[in-house]
């Protein structure tokens, strides 16, 4: 379980994330513009970055975590011990106890077999395709997982759907594309708008939505853009947010 | 385990290393035996001890070159530290230990040959042997030596981590700097008991005494101006290999004391901080 209470997150003098409080006990989807703090909300969930507040994951502390082996991640910023695909997997496969077959098995079932290439060789989809296989396979309590379709392949994102259903108990995936996310109808959906967090909601419910401006009785979730306050309403008469195809429109509000 | 073995086998097979921590010090060590020599009269005890002070010399150049590659491999694996250390098996000990394993091997193996090859070109020029006596010592030195640059090295670069990577082009360099600072300085300045208090020159210290297997006076650049033109080898106050030891000892557990916990506070800086351009 994560627990987030009054995280505030501060990057170069700069208010990234502020005052975020949540509980997360399954695999939830966290969507949000550009810029927004998604994926630096993760890199503290992940120790990579510090932070103000409390992050708790399995009620430990992240500050002072130690060797706890239940949490992984697709971030890159967490795979720098190795040069190559192969290093990587000779390392992680140690440090982070994944199966021997596991990642080998998952890379070759979407066509990855460059083992030799250096990391930053790998094309912006094979490094995400990568990253991912290596935070999953070792099917962690949580996973954090930030774009993982992002430069992919359609025929791979839908195989990296199932190995999220598949893999991990719980945990955030970051996305920003619509039709994945409408994958995960039954996934609790947060949203990060000018570094606050909002949610949660089901994704199933979020995409029947349409977005009014000013505050509706019994709409899903009300958002702040701005000095402007936006809701979710379920049979609202503007567009529905599964017809927007490209998700990055609902936060041209 | 799999670290350690990463670790070794990088730093074997890496050409930087290999390019400035053994064919540029060759290069000096020809440089030494063959053109800076003219004046060295051909008398053994004299060659001996300038061989010496050439091979504590060059091996400092050495480590202070393989030391600054070390804090790249540091820089780039230290992105990933923050978070291995908190959600993986990673400690910060097998890390130290993987870096220090990996340092071991590849400065003794450089070492061992930089020693052989310093010997045998010496030894062509002068017309007799001038191999090191004391193998024994001369490896368990060069182990100490790789031992107390690789702390170094680590320390100042968790330290960049730490602080801000814009002084990463400047320190990175500081063992390179430092080496070629006191194994000149050790020559050619009288430094006194600063010998056994600068972690480079006890080394180096050590490396001539085990080299040519008799005590070495303490003020060698005294020793090097006034005696080894004219064929002499007197001297005042010898020195003491034990105070050598324990003060490269005391810098290491230093070193490494201090880098635990600062690896253990590590987090991510993204490496751009330092772009000049």
């Amino acid at each position: 379980m994560i627990e987030l209470d009054n995280v505030s997150i501060n990057l170069n003098k700069v208010s990234i994330i502020r005052d975020v409080t949540a509980k997360i006990d399954s695999k939830v989807i966290l969507l949000g513009p550009n810029g927004s703090g998604k994926t630096t909300l993760l890199k503290a969930i992940a120790g990579i970055i510090p932070y103000m507040g409390s992050i708790r994951v399995n009620g430990n502390e992240v500050k002072r975590a130690r060797n706890l082996n239940l949490l992984s991640t697709n971030l890159p910023e967490a795979y720098s011990l190795g040069r190559t695909v192969e290093d990587v997997i000779y390392l992680y496969q140690e440090l982070k106890s994944i199966p021997e077959s596991n990642v080998k098995e998952l890379l070759r079932s979407v066509g990855f077999n460059d083992l030799k290439k250096e990391i930053y060789g790998l094309s912006a989809g094979q490094g995400v395709i990568l990253r991912t296989v290596m935070a999953l396979a070792s099917d962690p309590q949580v996973v954090l997982l930030d774009e993982p379709f992002e430069n992919v392949d359609a025929a791979k994102k839908l195989k990296i759907v199932q190995w999220l259903k598949e893999y991990g108990k719980e945990g955030i995936i970051v996305t920003h594309e619509i039709d994945m996310a409408a994958m995960f109808k039954e996934s609790p959906t947060f949203m990060i708008l000018e570094g606050r967090l909002y949610g949660p909601v089901s994704m199933g419910g979020l995409m029947e939505c349409s977005i009014e401006e000013g505050s509706h009785p019994g709409s899903l979730m009300e958002v702040q853009v701005g000095n402007r306050k936006f809701s979710f309403v379920k049979e609202g008469k503007g567009k529905k947010m599964k017809d927007m195809v490209i998700l990055d429109r609902i936060y041209n509000i | 385990m799999r670290l350690i073995i990463y670790m070794i086998k990088r730093l074997l097979l890496s050409k930087t290393i290999w390019g400035w921590g053994f064919a540029f010090v060759i290069f000096w060590a020809a440089m030494g035996a063959f053109l800076l020599s003219s004046d060295v009269p051909k008398l053994q005890d004299v060659d001996y001890m300038y061989t010496a002070s050439w091979a504590g010399t060059v091996i400092i150049f050495s480590l202070g070159a393989i030391g600054t590659s070390i804090t790249y491999v540091v820089t780039y694996q230290s992105g990933g530290l923050p978070h291995m250390l908190r959600f993986s098996k990673l400690t910060p000990q097998y890390y130290l230990l993987s870096i220090y394993l990996g340092a071991l091997v590849v400065i003794s193996v450089i070492g061992l040959i930089t020693l052989s090859i310093v010997g045998a070109m010496f030894s062509a020029h002068f017309g007799i042997p001038l191999y090191p006596r004391n193998m024994f010592a001369e490896t368990g030195e060069i182990l100490l030596a790789a031992l107390l640059m690789t702390s170094l090295s680590l320390l100042l670069n968790v330290a960049i981590v730490k602080i801000s990577r814009k002084a990463q082009n400047l320190i990175s360099f500081v063992p390179l700097l430092l080496s070629f600072l006191f194994g000149y300085g050790y020559i050619y300045l009288n430094l006194g008991n600063l010998t056994y208090l600068s972690p480079y020159t006890a080394i180096d210290s050590l490396l001539i005494q085990g080299y040519v297997n008799h005590p070495i006076p303490l003020d060698l650049s005294a020793f090097v101006i006034s005696n080894l033109n004219n064929g002499q080898l007197n001297y005042l106050g010898s020195l003491n290999p034990i105070y050598a030891v324990l003060s490269a000892m005391m810098w290491f557990l230093l070193f490494t004391a201090i880098s635990i916990p600062l690896v253990r506070s590590l987090y991510y800086r993204p490496l751009e901080e330092s772009r000049i351009a």
